[in-house]
């Protein structure tokens, strides 16, 4: 649907008023000339027996006093039965007005003598007859015509029609222009709201005025209320975002600068040289994981990423994240039972990559660090400080335990990747502390269709 | 002068503890924020530069007990984030400066350096005590126009005493503010290096510039 409302309604109403008046027009104009005829006619009617009752019967002889009663809008004619004029209007000279048969009284339109429109009464009576001086004779049937001329009439219904028209026009325009404020002045509030959204930006997201809205609007206000408090949560999470970021990656480029002038400071020993520069390697190691985790978060979360399906061995998998820190001389439990799944290899390996390095950086010095795998779970599990409270953060973006932060690692977006790609592959994770220790329980899907490979676990 | 550094992040944290004490500072270093408020408390540290994001207690609340305790300890604050919001909030709870991560190490000194001498009075870092000349920007000590070549230990005990000079400066003093707890110091070192300095500061027919209290301290100064 197109167009403006006001214009839709402007146009609707303008159709409906005009449509009204044009039909109660035609009726008052209909009702007025049948009204107006009838009381013509019933003038012409009365008109007729009043002219008969001037007309006696003596004898053979029939008198009138029609002479005495000649009007000038008004003609007449009286016919004996044998159709021999009796009497005409004077005015009407030797021309005869129409002879209609009928029987008792009839009122026809009839085109007069001198070729105007009009209407004649004929009216067949018997005359009255003077009983008291002679004997009544047979009565004589007589026929007596009464035309009137509706040139004034039909000038009164032709003056009526033009000013039901005219006035029809006037009050359809000052009706529409009348409408056109009233569609105005209702449309303001939505002029207003239009308005006050516009001025909606990144920077103003104040709700916007419910208790000033009409009713009707009401819903459509509170909607867009509800989609600006989102807007601002989305906003205020994605600067909060921005701004760990930002912490995350000028940590490090801090660290990287101070070591770096810190060694150009003044000259140094080869072997200082070298610290500096193994700790710079360290910092820029860390660096990209973080980089490179931040970014497939940021895919994950775009759904960029899609989960492919192919066999993945499990148990090798995780020795294979286990392997450096291993050579690096961290004893890690393991308890891994052979099976083969049919999941995402790439994003297995991270999330259990992560895992792994989450529980060597969170472990307090002495504890045991243990990964079991059996069919589709996998427990990683290390000794720990934290408590219940912090363990519900544990999957939050930027969340740090405090060890962890000690420790100098930044783990705080590894555990949020673990999750989201758990959940891409269609498991869950859930953490928690039991006697002391740390347990991350990833449970991939049934369907990930687990085969237990009987000839590796002999191996 | 005696600095503390606070900050989690190790590269940043020995770097910047380093870089201080080859610029002569006495440096004790704190891996959180209970662990640095409660040196900051116990020791008279000249300046302490405070990492925002810590573990254990955040910078701003060691900052608000260090100030509540009545350290006057000056404070640098290191912050990695944009909000001007912690910034502001920091400086209004008694922080003297702040530095954005990723900082230039020449600024943060220059900065540790200014405040040392805004806590001192001394707004010229060039101090001149009678003939005396000593640019704690370079470092270097002139006597009567001369050249004095002063070790690292020496050049930092001469700065603090030169900061107050004119002040009676105790051995505590001298300990709480030119050795760190890495220092490996026995009962007479103060002395010892006294000595040190007033040879190398003595000149012909020139006026006599330490002065021993017995039993109390030293004074630089002409008396």
């Amino acid at each position: 649907m197109k167009g403006s409302i006001r214009t839709r309604l402007l146009a609707g109403t303008a159709i409906g008023v005009s449509l009204t008046f044009a039909v109660s027009g035609i009726l008052v104009y209909t009702l007025t000339r049948s009204q107006l005829g009838a009381q013509f006619d019933d003038a012409l009617a009365a008109r007729a027996h009043a002219l008969s009752a001037l007309v006696e019967q003596d004898g053979n002889t029939i008198e009138t006093d029609l002479g005495r009663e000649e009007l000038a809008h008004e003609l007449h004619e009286l016919w004996h039965p044998s159709g021999k004029v009796l009497r005409r209007s004077s005015s009407l000279g030797t021309r005869d007005l129409t002879l209609v048969t009928t029987h008792g009284l009839s009122i026809d339109p009839v085109t007069l003598p001198d070729g105007s429109a009009g209407r004649q009464a004929t009216f067949v009576f018997q005359p009255h007859q003077d009983t008291e001086e002679a004997p009544a004779s047979a009565p004589v049937t007589l026929t007596l015509a009464v035309t009137r001329d509706t040139a004034e009439l039909d000038a009164t219904i032709a003056r009526l029609g033009r000013v039901l028209v005219a006035v029809g026009f006037a009050a359809t325009l000052l009706c529409v222009a009348l409408l056109a404020g009233i569609v105005r002045f209702g449309l303001a509030p939505i002029r207003r709201l239009a308005a006050a959204i516009a001025e909606r930006r990144e920077g103003n997201l104040a709700r916007l005025d419910e208790a000033g809205t009409p009713d009707d609007l009401r819903p459509v206000v509170e909607r867009l209320n509800d989609l600006l408090r989102r807007l601002e949560t989305a906003f205020a999470r994605e600067r909060e975002l921005t701004a760990e970021v930002a912490h995350e990656l000028r940590t490090p480029m801090a660290g990287l600068r101070a070591t770096i002038e810190l060694a150009l400071d003044r000259e140094r020993t080869p072997e200082r040289y070298r610290t500096a520069l193994s700790d710079c390697l360290t910092i820029c190691t860390q660096t990209e994981r973080m980089v490179e985790s931040l970014l497939s978060l940021a895919r994950l979360d775009a759904g960029m990423i899609v989960a492919r399906s192919e066999t993945v061995e499990l148990d090798d998998l995780i020795r294979q994240a286990i392997e450096p820190h291993a050579a690096r001389g961290v004893t890690i439990e393991t308890e891994l039972v052979p099976v083969t799944l049919a999941t995402d290899r790439d994003q297995l390996r991270v999330v259990i990559h992560n895992l792994v390095d989450n529980a060597v950086s969170y472990a307090t010095a002495g504890g045991s660090i243990r990964v079991e795998a059996d069919g589709q779970v996998i427990r990683v599990s290390n000794p720990c400080t934290l408590t219940a409270d912090e363990v519900a953060h544990v999957f939050d973006r930027f969340w740090r335990g405090d060890q962890a932060r000690s420790a100098g690692t930044h783990a705080g977006i590894g555990l949020a990747l673990c999750k989201k790609l758990v959940e891409l592959l269609g498991g869950t994770i859930t953490a928690a502390v039991k006697d002391g220790r740390f347990v991350v329980l990833v449970v991939l899907p049934r369907t990930s269709s687990i085969v237990v490979d009987s000839a590796r676990s002999s191996t | 002068m005696r600095a503390l550094v606070v900050e989690d992040y190790a590269p940043v944290r020995s770097a910047v503890s380093e870089g201080l004490a080859e610029h002569g500072f006495a440096v004790d270093t704190a891996a959180d924020g209970e662990e640095g408020l409660w040196l900051a408390e116990s020791n008279p540290y000249d300046v302490v530069v405070l990492d925002l994001m810590l573990p254990k207690l955040d910078g701003l609340t060691v900052l608000r007990r260090m100030r509540a305790k009545g350290s006057g300890a000056a404070v640098l604050l290191l912050t990695a984030k944009d909000a001007v919001d912690d910034r502001v909030r920091g400086l209004d709870l008694g922080a003297d400066d702040y530095l954005a991560k990723p900082f230039a190490f020449a600024e943060l000194l220059a900065r540790v350096r200014a405040l040392v001498r805004r806590r001192y009075d001394t707004r010229d870092p060039m101090i001149r005590i009678d003939d005396l000349e000593i640019d704690t920007t370079r470092r270097t000590v002139r006597r009567g126009g001369e050249a004095v070549t002063l070790s690292a230990r020496e050049y930092a005990l001469l700065e603090y005493l030169a900061m107050r000079s004119g002040q009676l400066v105790t051995r505590t003093d001298i300990w709480a503010h030119v050795y760190d707890f890495n220092s490996d110091t026995h009962s007479n070192v103060v002395d010892v290096y006294i000595g040190y300095l007033r040879k190398k500061l003595e000149r012909e027919g020139g006026h006599k510039l330490i002065h021993t209290r017995r039993g109390q301290g030293y004074v630089l100064g002409v008396e």
